[in-house]
């Protein structure tokens, strides 16, 4: 039995992870939380579910559809919500606000083009189970966990190895000294918001395939994904995927050992245990001074 | 090289700069010099594009860019080290080092981190560690270095000299020097009007957003003026 | 051009007024032995959110109207409804239900709608001393209001203990595993019946495991009931996280039968669950598939009036008034609220179409749930 919990831990947790990846990099780059992106998650799930009713029965062509499409709302939020309002420099609580108002008017937007009502994937596209020394692991399962495991990995690589991911770090960390090195930060803000759309697009299309689609799923993905962050390291990839995995083990371990009912409350108080600990998260680093201006 | 034309600029209702004008050939140390709160460092501001002039002109090589954005500035090598270093902190030496070449689409960039490392061998020991860590000194050895990646052939210097101790003062002018006469023309904004000066080849001083004086280095260091008010030549001299 | 319109326009209102009379001259044709009439009045939601409810509500009531007075109404009288909509709004509702006692001397009230409306309009109706009778609400404490607060509406409390009794009879479990969302004060409080339900019977609980709504993910609790390896799985949760529940329990290879609460009186629940759904079993106040006379002829007749198969709504609607009938029968006299109080509290073993009725002591239904189970996506009377 520890074998199948081990198994729903890492499930669950992929799961989270996926959600925390936008999260985290967003916030990494712009220092906002974005409160959209609950939101965003569950769009990306209805376009993946769009493309599956039309018949094209391909995990990979729905992961493309609901990142495509994820990238595009993304845009949107950037142009019309954040872009604005650094140009207005309200501070910090203004775009937190702004992206609240966005995420309440995309739920009510998708309540509106697809009703209340939870829906399903064809069952042809959920593929089926293995079995692993008695306990039963979902093809979906392995999907999620890879497909989390490539992408932090991707994520990490563009951010450590690359130009522009680079410059995405050095935009997050200072926009105006980014800018005299020669980076076109508003782009960078514009690509970074895009990207991690993208990234919420899929994971909502994975847990939409994992379970169901409707317009308020991306409420608790959304809370667990803030948390996860904190967990993990404001603005840490590594962290934000580390944070998910142990958050799905906590909440799994606790129903084992104790009781469900202590599900959510457990996993929080580990959270409250460990910025007391660790206040900057597992993964964080301490402020340094001069950061961001 | 550059040209900056009765520029008015400030913040909000804040007028800072009340028409600048003046002129950096090519080659030269140009020092502008002045008291806290002259406008200095906005006059660099403007020059470097983080903020747009209410009016006049700044021409880089003769060409009008007071309308360009910051970011496209270096491409052209006009390269600008910020008061206070402005490193960033969470990176690592060697990525702030290759930040600096950020605006350059040739391939030189491994032989110049090179030389870099060359100059500077405490940022070579110190490459994998983050930038924050380092002392101001080395910090602002690294911000030079960042701006030498780019290949400057204007750079603007921002206080290079603040909060360092005496020694390492010395050292980063001898810096200065030295990256001139290897062909960057240079503007520097010093407080330390005495080392500027004996550095310089031209100078500007600057009084409540205006230029109040301007002329030969090796003149300035002698004028009464200069003397009583940057130089701390006469015991009657304060800081305005 | 304006003439043409006009005459269009007149054509347009003679053809819908010959049409309706050709509906109404059903009942209209019937010539009442008495003056006076049976008059009752109906508060129910009847625009914005919860139209649809109070829509099947008011069929339901036509159609037991348009019965009762075809048969030649009651003691030689017919039977009179005055609408009112209180909109979902409490004040709505008492303001309804004060103008129908007062201005229109209606004998009694059927109404409201929602719980809360009659926790308002009840006790007015009370004071003044009428007949009050919900068709819908399933709060706790609605027949408690007062000796003139009646409701026919079997809450889900009252629906699972026939749905546990039913079960155990037929399926023989000894262990159960009891899953409930607690964030929700409906499931919570069924599963509360359900625990003590399961109990009475003699079923041992080895597992008592609990969610969230809006949770997804239960293989966590389902592979701690995996381990308790129960006979039977008992689930209080809305059909959502009922529908993934059964999904990822099969997934587990937990293959018990499974037995639900309201949740899983959904259609949705074997939309979103498929083959997970099949053979569980839930209790239901009403059934129109039922084998049974009574119902057969009422889903006949309510479909070939209103084109579609008669909900809960409708169905608790039509025996309600019903009840009002044959309590107005033993009564006798129209104008007498008193008297037609307490002819409806003794009704006892009254056939309705949801089934077999009474009132307990405090105005609350006493009556047997029809259990269900879900075969190949359709509910069936299980047996």
């Amino acid at each position: 039995m520890w074998m199948q919990q081990l198994i729903n831990g890492v499930s669950l947790g992929a799961t989270y992870s996926l959600v925390a990846l936008g999260y985290t990099l967003v916030f990494g780059t712009l220092g906002i939380i974005n409160m959209a992106h609950g939101e965003i998650f569950m769009f990306g799930a209805f376009f993946g579910l769009l493309l599956a009713e039309t018949g094209v029965l391909s995990a990979a062509a729905m992961l493309a559809v609901a990142a495509g499409g994820a990238a595009v709302m993304g845009l949107l939020l950037e142009y019309i919500a954040l872009r604005p309002l650094r140009r207005w420099r309200g501070g910090h609580l203004t775009p937190l606000i702004s992206t609240i108002g966005v995420g309440i008017f995309l739920r009510s937007l998708a309540l509106h083009l697809f009703g209340p009502e939870s829906q399903v994937f064809p069952a042809a596209l959920r593929g089926g189970n293995y079995r692993l020394g008695g306990a039963v692991v979902t093809e979906v399962d392995l999907v999620i966990l890879t497909t989390g495991l490539l992408l932090m990995l991707g994520l990490w690589l563009l951010l450590s190895r690359t130009k522009l991911g680079k410059a995405m770090r050095a935009t997050a960390e200072n926009e105006a000294t980014a800018a005299l090195l020669g980076v076109n930060t508003e782009a960078i803000i514009a690509v970074t918001v895009v990207l991690a759309a993208a990234l919420g697009g899929v994971a909502g299309a994975l847990v939409g395939l994992s379970f169901a689609v409707s317009p308020t799923m991306g409420l608790p993905y959304g809370l667990k994904g803030l948390s996860i962050i904190v967990l993990g390291g404001m603005g840490n990839v590594v962290g934000a995927m580390a944070g998910g995995l142990i958050l799905g083990f906590a909440e799994v371990i606790t129903v084992q050992l104790f009781s469900s009912s202590w599900r959510d409350a457990a996993a929080f108080a580990l959270l409250f245990l460990l910025l007391v600990v660790k206040p900057e998260g597992l993964f964080g680093r301490a402020h340094q001074a001069g950061g961001k201006a | 090289m550059l040209r900056v034309q009765d520029v008015h600029a400030g913040y909000g209702a804040v007028k800072v700069l009340k028409g600048i004008r003046l002129e950096v050939p090519a080659g030269k140390i140009v020092a502008l010099i002045g008291a806290n709160g002259a406008g200095k460092t906005t006059t660099l501001r403007v020059i470097a594009g983080q903020l747009r002039p209410q009016s006049g002109r700044v021409s880089f090589n003769g060409q009008d860019i007071s309308r360009q954005p910051a970011y496209v500035r270096p491409r052209g090598g006009l390269v600008h080290v910020p008061e206070g270093r402005a490193i960033l902190a969470r990176m690592t030496v060697q990525e702030n080092l290759e930040m600096g070449a950020y605006a350059r689409g040739d391939g030189g960039v491994k032989d110049d981190l090179e030389h870099v490392f060359a100059r500077f061998p405490r940022l070579k020991e110190r490459r994998r560690q983050a930038a924050g860590t380092l002392s101001g000194g080395e910090q602002q050895m690294l911000a030079i270095g960042r701006a030498l990646m780019a290949r400057p052939k204007l750079l603007l210097l921002d206080e290079p000299s603040m909060g360092l101790a005496p020694k390492v003062t010395t050292e980063i002018f001898q810096l200065i020097q030295q990256i001139n006469r290897e062909g960057t023309t240079i503007l520097l904004v010093e407080q330390n009007a005495r080392q500027a000066l004996r550095i310089a080849d031209y100078a500007y001083v600057m009084e409540t957003g205006q230029i109040a004086l301007e002329g030969p280095a090796s003149e300035l260091i002698h004028n009464r003026r200069v003397v009583d008010a940057y130089l701390g030549g006469a015991a009657t001299a304060a800081h305005r | 051009m304006r003439s043409v319109r006009v005459v269009l326009c007149a054509v347009a209102v003679l053809v819908a007024a010959l049409v309706a009379g050709a509906v109404a001259g059903f009942g209209a044709d019937v010539a009442f032995a008495q003056s006076g009439a049976w008059r009752f009045g109906a508060v129910l939601v009847l625009s914005g959110d919860g139209a649809a409810y109070g829509n099947s509500q008011r069929e339901g009531l036509e159609l037991a109207r348009d019965t009762i007075n075809a048969a030649g109404g009651i003691h030689g009288m017919p039977v009179e409804i005055i609408f009112e909509d209180s909109r979902g709004e409490r004040t709505d509702a008492v303001n309804a239900v004060l103008k129908l006692i007062n201005r229109d001397r209606v004998l009694a009230i059927i109404g409201p709608t929602y719980s809360p409306e009659m926790f308002a309009a009840g006790p007015a109706a009370d004071r003044a001393r009428v007949t009050i009778m919900g068709i819908s609400t399933t709060a706790v404490g609605i027949g408690e209001i007062g000796d003139y607060v009646f409701r026919n509406s079997l809450p889900e409390e009252g629906v699972i203990p026939t749905t546990i009794r039913v079960s155990k009879e037929k399926l023989g479990y000894r262990t159960a595993a009891l899953l409930y969302s607690n964030n929700n004060d409906f499931t919570k409080s069924a599963a509360e019946t359900m625990e003590r339900e399961l109990r009475a019977n003699g079923v041992q609980l080895v597992a008592i495991e609990t969610f969230h709504d809006g949770d997804t993910d239960f293989r966590a609790q389902l592979t701690k009931v995996l381990q308790a390896n129960p006979d039977v799985l008992v689930v209080s949760a809305l059909y959502k996280e009922a529908a993934l529940l059964l999904q990822q329990a099969r997934q587990l290879g937990l293959n018990q039968p499974v037995v639900g609460g309201n949740g899983f009186n959904s259609p949705e629940l074997y939309r979103l669950a498929g083959e997970a759904a099949e053979g569980a079993i839930v209790g239901s106040p009403w059934f129109p598939g039922r084998d049974n006379p009574l119902v057969k002829d009422f889903v006949a007749r309510y479909q070939e009036r209103y084109g579609r198969v008669p909900d809960q709504f409708a169905a608790q609607a039509y025996d309600g008034l019903m009840l009002f009938a044959e309590a107005a029968r033993r009564s006798g006299n129209p104008n007498d609220r008193q008297g037609f109080r307490n002819a409806l509290a003794g009704i006892r073993n009254f056939e309705g179409v949801t089934g077999l009725f009474s009132f307990d002591d405090h105005g609350n239904p006493m009556m047997d749930a029809t259990i269900l189970q879900l075969r190949g996506g359709e509910y069936v009377e299980f047996k």
